[in-house]
């Protein structure tokens, strides 16, 4: 353990804080206050002066100085009788105290401004009934590393042979730039694609109504109406948009993969895992394995034939799943794959397990709720009778994602872990530890009573988990070891 | 069913639950509360679609009241069938709700799970005695299991005693 610093009294994080928090107000103001910014432009200008513009700058700029002083220095923690303590607040005055158990992770942050002065800022994270989010802005590299030590120090105690070993990281995975090459072009980049179709279609309802009153929008809308006639037109232009949409997709998978995951590490620490990413904003994860609520691997049709997986660590989170508390890796290879099963598990994977698959209503179910969604589109065709074309590609398209989703759905038993297999176009596998679940329920309609078959729902501390359409008898079964499974256990479940 | 079935003999089933029923007078409030909600509907309807606003939404047909009165039977009836359905069970280390006529579903928590409970009572459940025990566990909170229209004092021993267990 790192003894050169000492949590036991108050003390303020490093004075590059000020740097940090001036950044971080200027960046909020500015992005709070952009909309307000054309305003400037449209008013007349006799109204504002060079001065009277310049000094008001300087006014605001000074007030966040002032201000981001005044944070740093009403901003101090310390750490007592397995306590974290903070006090912050610069007129409304809060005092958290944090007991180490309730400690989820300590999680290392650089943005681009923290990386060029050289801090890191410590996030503490907690799960509960209430969040309390913590995060310390600016501190150097050695401070935050011991710190974190002192955080998690009181999980050590309990067998203290392990202090004195401190092995050093297991390397457990590194992806390379050409790696994440591999894994980026794999990508599903449907949904990139759906999101900027959004993206881009609303921008152009904004804009459309921003614009409103131009004169070159009228002639554009002559000009549309003209060529909407053209049934031909319509099918070149929009078959063009969506190349051009599909190329950009593809663009922003790349950036956003390498944002996020560049230079990925994961290794193995005191029965921690712990990874880090990122390009810009280097994201740094403790994840304690009991913290662990369950595992989502997932791979599609080409990641399967390079071989790699992505791995989701679900944690347990309050209110509504926030997403820094899942933790994603790409690019895994099999055998790795199966080395952080047996880390997380233990060896109680058995692939042999009996397979049980849904019943047959499943396929009934899907297909009758996608009619009822096919009837509710085909009255569009009220409208123009140009949406029957959506039918043409629609139908054979549900057909297949219904039979795909039917095909993937599986479970599996082990001792102490369900698999729950799923997914359409990509296949998800999620492994649960039994113990850990919430509560449990099971759901059946009148339809389903008369199949005999019912739902499971598995509430986890990390969101729901559905085991679709399975024989009643079965059900009653899996719902009786679960409970029993969680009942007997004491082990704790984060 | 499943390979390590040896275990299944000695566990707990959940099919042969001892199922209790809640308070017969919870649906005298069920329909209490659904009288008041429909006769705002019908009030509302009367001065808004078919007085004030006649002129910009036509009256769909002249058979609207008797559509609106089908209706609420069905929503009432639904109600009062699907009331015997509402029952739950406590055993030694976990508690279950059933319910739903339409859609049924069975909850059950364990005990060990539990993160807070409460036990409160509305202004009309307070005349008749009754209160409702709301059990949250981590993660999303929205569903978890909320029993309505016990006896208030069988809703705080229910309280005590999984209190005890936590505590334990």
């Amino acid at each position: 353990m790192n003894n050169s610093f000492n949590f036991s009294s108050f003390s303020r994080q490093s004075s590059k804080g000020i740097i940090v928090n001036y950044s971080l107000i200027f960046y909020k103001s500015l992005k709070s206050s952009w909309v307000l910014i054309p305003l400037f432009f449209t008013k007349k200008p006799e109204n504002f002066s060079a001065t009277k513009i310049l000094l008001s700058i300087a006014l605001i700029l000074i007030y966040i100085l002032v201000r981001s002083i005044l944070l740093y220095l009403n901003y101090k923690f310390k750490v007592k009788d397995n306590n974290f303590v903070l006090k912050h607040g610069i007129l409304k005055k809060t005092n958290v105290s944090i007991p180490f158990s309730k400690i989820q992770n300590v999680k290392f942050k650089q943005n681009f401004i923290q990386q060029l002065i050289n801090v890191t800022e410590v996030e503490i994270e907690t799960a509960g009934a209430k969040t309390v989010e913590v995060s310390i802005k600016a501190l150097t590299k050695e401070r935050a590393e011991a710190l974190k030590e002192v955080l998690f120090s009181d999980k050590k105690t309990e067998n203290v042979e392990e202090i004195l070993i401190a092995k050093p990281p297991t390397e457990l995975l590194q992806i390379s730039p050409f790696e994440l090459f591999k894994v980026s072009i794999s990508e599903n980049h449907f949904h990139s694609f759906l999101l900027l179709f959004a993206f881009i279609f609303s921008g152009y309802v904004q804009l459309k109504d921003l614009l409103g009153d131009l004169v070159i929008n009228n002639k554009l809308d002559v000009l549309v109406e003209e060529k909407a006639n053209s049934l031909i037109h319509d099918v070149f232009l929009v078959s063009i948009l969506l190349l051009f949409t599909f190329i950009i997709s593809i663009i922003i998978s790349f950036v956003r993969t390498f944002l996020k995951h560049y230079n990925l590490n994961l290794s193995l620490k005191d029965k921690a895992l712990e990874i880090s990413q990122g390009l810009i904003t280097k994201q740094h994860n403790i994840i304690k394995k009991e913290k662990v609520q369950y595992l989502v691997v997932s791979t599609n049709p080409l990641k399967k034939i390079i071989g790699i997986y992505n791995v989701v660590f679900k944690q347990a989170s309050s209110g509504k799943v926030k997403n820094n508390k899942i933790v994603k890796i790409v690019g895994a290879k099999m055998n790795q794959l199966s080395i952080l099963k047996n880390i997380l598990f233990g060896k109680e994977i058995d692939e042999n397990q009996e397979i049980f698959v849904p019943n047959k209503y499943y396929l009934t179910q899907m297909y009758f709720r996608s009619f009822l969604l096919l009837v509710i589109f085909n009255l569009f065709t009220l409208i123009s009778i140009n949406f029957l074309f959506i039918n043409l590609i629609g139908i054979p398209l549900v057909i297949l994602l219904i039979n795909l989703k039917y095909k993937k759905s599986y479970f599996k038993l082990h001792t102490n872990i369900l698999e729950i297999g799923s997914g359409q176009f990509s296949t998800e596998i999620i492994y649960f530890e039994l113990f850990k679940i919430q509560h449990i329920k099971m759901r059946q309609t009148v339809f389903q009573k008369r199949k005999n078959v019912t739902d499971i729902i598995l509430q986890t501390a990390s969101g729901k988990i559905k085991i679709p359409c399975i024989n009643k008898m079965l059900a009653i079964e899996l719902f009786n070891i679960m409970l029993y499974k969680t009942e007997i256990s004491n082990k704790s479940w984060m | 069913m499943f390979q390590n079935a040896q275990i299944t003999t000695e566990i707990p089933d959940i099919d042969q639950l001892n199922f209790l029923k809640i308070h017969k007078n919870y649906l005298w409030i069920l329909l209490f509360n659904s009288a008041i909600v429909w006769i705002v509907i019908f009030i509302a309807y009367y001065f808004l679609i078919d007085h004030k606003y006649a002129e910009i939404y036509p009256k769909f047909s002249n058979y609207d009241y008797i559509i609106l009165a089908i209706i609420v039977i069905i929503y009432n009836v639904i109600l009062i069938a699907g009331f015997s359905r509402r029952k739950y069970a406590l055993r030694e280390k976990d508690i279950s709700y059933s319910s739903g006529i339409l859609i049924e579903k069975l909850t059950t928590v364990p005990f060990a799970r539990v993160q807070h409970l409460e036990v409160d009572q509305k202004p009309i459940s307070r005349l008749f005695k009754l209160a409702s025990i709301q059990i949250f566990t981590a993660g999303e909170s929205n569903d978890d299991l909320k029993i309505n229209g016990i006896p208030k004092k069988e809703a705080l021993k229910i309280k005590e005693y999984i209190t005890n267990f936590i505590n334990e």
